[in-house]
């Protein structure tokens, strides 16, 4: 750790000279909730440290031509207090709210838990449910948007180059006739890694009592989160009724055989997962 | 406030509470000595194999490095961690200073002194070590059935016991037979402050040493008996305990980090990081327990017969004396025509086990108390109804300790817990057909009180009454954090009828507090505070006579209050301890102060009944205990307050120790939860409102009749947790812990 240089930009200029330096054994810390314990068990040294504390620039929760917009460093703690975030993208609310113990949410960060990249975040599978975009900036200001699904590559692993840094979650808004919800199972109730994890966002028809555009995000399955496209496409059109939970439960434990074929916590996990989406169906309603 | 009583059985806050929660109070990892020294451990990355070469040139090379010890550098000389008096049997010394043959994963191999911590860290990582490889046998049956590998010269039965009292009873009644088999897991203590040991061996040829430790004399005798020091040249110094639970017991690093200050000639400071407190120090051991009973028809015990196995780890410390107390439990607890008990301790490649919280009785009584259950419902008969015929009465003999349990009020613990937690309605509604199933559960726990009947069990202390009538009570104490300290001041306090602010009681230091054997074995309130007892009792006659001789009155005429002395009848003739105190001084040349060595006279069973329900969810497998009920029969509570603290301290620990703690070990060896990210503690969110009810009689030798409550208290809870969850399932669950994924499998293969 002696020879780690850090840099604590004050603002987004100052950032984006200090992302000059940086090499690909650089690390961004936002919140650092992980990467401080990683580097204290010698599992991460990295050069150069950029330290975005400094840069309230990026902390913000602004709702905008129909569009939630979350600075990087926004912690979990900001984002489940914000009326629009609980207004807009409920299941985004509760997966903050779930997120480790309250100095985890007082440190970590959106941007450090996208950054990341751990199987199982949180906020992951909720972020690729809502659709949203992230915004990166390179040491030359430049701006690109991208999908979570393109950002993230692998278990702890991104697409960001080393010289460009997570600046914003960009979220469309849902209509009122949508409903969200996330839920997680970890092995205690609280302070605990997802072992699963269910972000659902459905259209609700209350007429037709039918659910359409139907987005199903899942986490701590494999390496990365995903979208599970089979079983959306199972539920869009259905009547939404004790029936369509159990199919919902069906499917995706039917996901979880598939995805984790022959792996250790799979008897497991294929049967909780029912539970967890039980949980999740009932949140919605 | 408790019926008589001043002080006795109100609350207290523990004396040290204000600066603990400022920060103010400095534990072993704040601590700072002039040319400080910190060190750092290596540990094996395998579970069993032979140290071939160790490179340690790339970490010297790293700044501020002093020295490198390793079994190269080292003596080969042994000591056993559980030693504390010389010649102690069953103390095998088998743990060397760094092992030469690794024998588990987390075994020691070397160590970097250096100028500070970040240095050493880095050099520890930098040391390469290459193992020729020993198959490892990671359990007690690889162990037993394995006879070419052996982990210990002697093979891998580290220790066999048995136990056979009384008769095989005339059965006038028809009888049935019920065998059940309980394995119980190892688990961590998870104290909060890591394991620290601060050392220096200054030019005189003086050891002192600086640990948050249960017992300075037995690190004195370890030290001594290593070094061939003499034992006044060895200064052992209790300093603040950030917890235990046993875990900090046995005198793990002291040797170690002595070793590194005297060959450094520097002070040394040794501190443990999360990990090698998990993988490195001690475990409870777990235990596998096949229990058959013969019960008549109308549910009296006849026979009860165990077998246990429990897994020592790779060498032996402690394990022959923790094996054999699984035998000293049961008879405790129950009557039981004929008892038998056969068990044993195996070496196996794994992390060495320990002593834990209720040395022993955990893990048999839980075997005991799911079994219990088992009985009932093979008796069809309510499992609170069928305890209750068994249970021990009032002065009972125990069998096996040929010694009596004392007033012993288990069964007033269960009925009047079992009225206060309505067992009998809730035990008879529906567990429900959903998602969420309820269940409730008992369990009954014994332990002893300190160490009569087979140790040393004695203690020595000085009490002084200073000039301005305050005291300094000087005692071996070792708080370990549950208020040793304060309680002893409460108790010292009622005998003087003094404010227990106004007495300062010491902890313990080799060098200037009496003999005490060390503050385990549930000893400390019965014998220690009896001994607080005795000596304010001895400096308060003393206190009398001065006063009888200041007021020309004979002693009996006097009597004392509100720390003065009055003369009976005539109130208006009375004198201040304070007065006292500079009279006797000034005026006759004397000192208060009074000198006291207790001996225990007697070990009579701490009880303690417990009432869980639980709420299970069939489709997660998740667990929640949603209401607890803790029953103590413990004499009589000192500091009401942190007795109850303790209870419910016991109760997280107990329900950790059913649901979901256990250091799990991988079939290469290596520990799987290595932190407490993957070792999961029951938290806060998890915790049902913990009911305590006190059950206070007088009939033992503890001061004003207190009786422990620190160990006992975390007896039954696992038992009362599993009979919830197996009542609330129909099964008959007793493989620990119950996770979510047994949980999950049991229910679907039902």
């Amino acid at each position: 750790m002696g020879n780690t240089v850090v840099l604590t930009p004050d603002n987004l200029s100052e950032l984006r000279e200090a992302l000059k330096q940086a090499a690909p054994n650089s690390k961004i810390l936002a919140g650092g909730t992980d990467l401080v314990l990683a580097m204290h068990e010698n599992r991460c040294s990295p050069d150069l440290i950029i330290d975005l504390s400094g840069v309230k620039e990026l902390k913000y929760v602004r709702l905008e031509d129909g569009h939630l917009h979350i600075g990087a460093v926004t912690t979990f703690t900001q984002i489940k207090e914000n009326e629009f975030v609980r207004k807009h993208a409920l299941c985004l609310t509760e997966a903050a709210a779930l997120i480790g113990s309250n100095q985890i949410r007082n440190a970590g960060t959106i941007g450090g838990n996208i950054g990341n990249a751990s199987p199982a975040g949180d906020t992951i599978p909720v972020l690729m449910a809502l659709e949203a975009r992230i915004r990166v900036m390179d040491s030359l200001g430049q701006v690109e948007e991208k999908d979570v699904d393109e950002l993230i590559v692998g278990s702890g692993k991104t697409s960001l180059k080393c010289d460009q840094v997570i600046t914003e979650v960009i979220i469309p808004v849902l209509g009122d006739d949508y409903r969200s919800t996330f839920v997680k199972l970890g092995s205690r109730r609280a302070v605990t890694i997802s072992k699963l994890n269910i972000a659902l966002v459905v259209k609700y028809n209350h007429v037709l009592n039918t659910i359409s555009d139907v987005r199903v995000g899942l986490g701590a399955i494999g390496v990365k989160a995903f979208r599970d496209r089979r079983v959306e496409e199972i539920l869009n059109g259905q009547q939404a009724d004790d029936h369509l939970a159990q199919v919902l439960a069906e499917e995706l434990s039917m996901t979880v055989q598939k995805a984790i074929p022959g792996r250790y916590s799979l008897p497991y996990k294929k049967e909780a997962i029912k539970g967890l989406a039980h949980d999740a169906w009932a949140n919605l309603s | 406030m408790s019926k008589g009583f001043k002080y006795v059985g109100n609350t207290f806050p523990c004396s040290d509470a204000a600066r603990k929660v400022t920060g103010d109070l400095l534990y072993g990892t704040d601590m700072k000595l002039p040319h400080l020294l910190h060190a750092k451990l290596l540990l094996s990355s395998i579970p069993h194999g032979i140290v071939k070469r160790i490179d340690t040139s790339r970490a010297e090379k790293v700044p501020g490095v002093i020295k490198i010890f390793s079994h190269l550098n080292a003596p080969d000389k042994m000591f056993n961690s559980f030693r504390i008096i010389p010649g102690q049997e069953l103390c095998i010394e088998d743990e060397p200073l760094f092992s030469r043959r690794v024998k588990y994963v987390g075994d020691r191999v070397a160590a970097v002194a250096a100028t500070s911590l970040a240095a050493a860290r880095e050099a520890a990582a930098l040391i390469d070590v290459e193992y020729e490889e020993l198959p490892a046998l990671l359990t007690t049956e690889e162990a037993l059935s394995n006879k070419e590998v052996k982990i210990q010269p002697g093979g891998n039965l580290a220790h066999e016991y048995e136990v056979d009292v009384g008769e095989v009873p005339f059965k006038a009644e028809e009888c049935i037979t019920v065998e059940s088999e309980t394995q119980t897991q190892r688990t961590h203590h998870g104290a909060l402050e890591p394991h620290v040991c601060l050392a220096y061996y200054d030019c005189s040829g003086k050891l002192t040493v600086w640990t948050p430790t249960q017992g300075v004399f037995g690190v004195r005798t370890v030290l001594a008996e290593f070094f061939g020091l003499s034992y006044s040249k060895v200064r052992v110094i209790k300093i603040p305990m950030g917890g235990s639970f046993g875990g900090k017991q046995e005198f793990l690093f002291e040797p170690l980090t002595a070793f590194m200050a005297m060959e450094t000639k520097r002070p040394v400071k040794l501190l443990l990081d999360r990990e090698e407190c998990i993988i490195h120090t001690r475990v409870r051991p777990a235990v596998k327990t096949k229990i058959k009973t013969v019960v008549t028809k109308s549910g009296k015990l006849q026979e009860f017969t165990a077998d246990s196995t429990l897994d020592a780890g790779a060498f032996s410390g402690s394990a022959p004396d923790y094996t054999s107390s699984l035998a000293l439990k049961v008879t405790k607890l129950y009557r039981i025509p004929h008892y038998k008990h056969t068990g044993r301790a195996v070496y196996t490649n794994t992390v060495k086990s320990g002593g834990a919280r209720g040395w022993a009785a955990p893990e048999i009584i839980t075997a005991t108390e799911v079994h219990m259950d088992q009985v009932a419902r093979k008796l069809k008969m309510d499992p609170v109804e069928f305890r209750l015929q068994n249970l021990v009465h009032p002065y009972d003999l125990d069998l096996v300790l040929n010694l009596s349990v004392g007033d012993a009020r288990v069964i007033e613990c269960l009925e009047r817990g079992a009225e206060a937690f309505h067992w009998k309605e809730r035990y008879n509604q529906g567990m429900g057909r959903g998602r969420y199933r309820r269940g409730i559960g008992a369990a009954c726990g014994a332990h002893k009180n300190g160490m009569y009947g087979g140790f040393v069990d004695c203690t020595s202390m000085v009490m002084k009454m200073n000039e301005d009538g305050s005291f300094n009570l000087n005692a071996s104490l070792h708080d370990v954090g549950c208020g040793t300290v304060t309680a002893m001041g409460i108790i010292a306090a009622e005998v003087l009828d003094v404010d227990p602010n106004l007495i300062t009681v010491t902890e313990a230091d080799t060098e200037l507090t009496g003999y005490d054997p060390g503050c385990y074995g549930s000893r400390v309130i019965y014998n220690v505070g009896a001994c607080a007892k005795e000596t304010a009792e001895k400096l308060k006659e003393k206190i009398l006579e001065c006063a009888a001789f200041i007021l020309h009155k004979p002693k009996e005429y006097l009597i004392i209050e509100n720390g003065s002395v009055f003369v009976k009848g005539t109130e208006y003739l009375s004198l201040t301890y304070k007065e006292i105190a500079e009279k006797t001084l000034q005026e006759n040349y004397t000192d208060l102060s009074a000198a006291h060595t207790y001996y225990s006279p007697s070990n009579p069973g701490s009880y303690s009944v417990q009432f869980a329900e639980v709420e299970v969810d069939t489709e997660t497998g998740l667990t929640r205990v949603t209401d607890f009920l803790a029953v103590g029969d413990v004499g009589r509570a000192i500091n009401r307050g942190m007795v109850e603290g303790q209870f419910q301290g016991a109760v997280q620990m107990g329900i950790g120790y059913a649901l979901c703690e256990e250091v799990k070990i991988d079939e290469q060896g290596k520990p799987v939860n290595n932190s407490f990210k993957k070792y999961h503690l029951v938290n806060a969110p998890d915790m049902p409102d913990v009911q305590v009810l006190l059950i206070e009689h007088e009939g033992d030798d503890g001061p004003f009749g207190a009786k422990s409550v620190g160990e006992i208290s975390a007896v039954p809870t696992a038992a009362a947790v599993i009979n919830a969850v197996n009542h609330a399932l129909g099964t008959s669950l007793s493989d620990m812990p119950l996770t979510p994924e047994k949980l999950l499998a049991a229910v679907k293969n039902r």
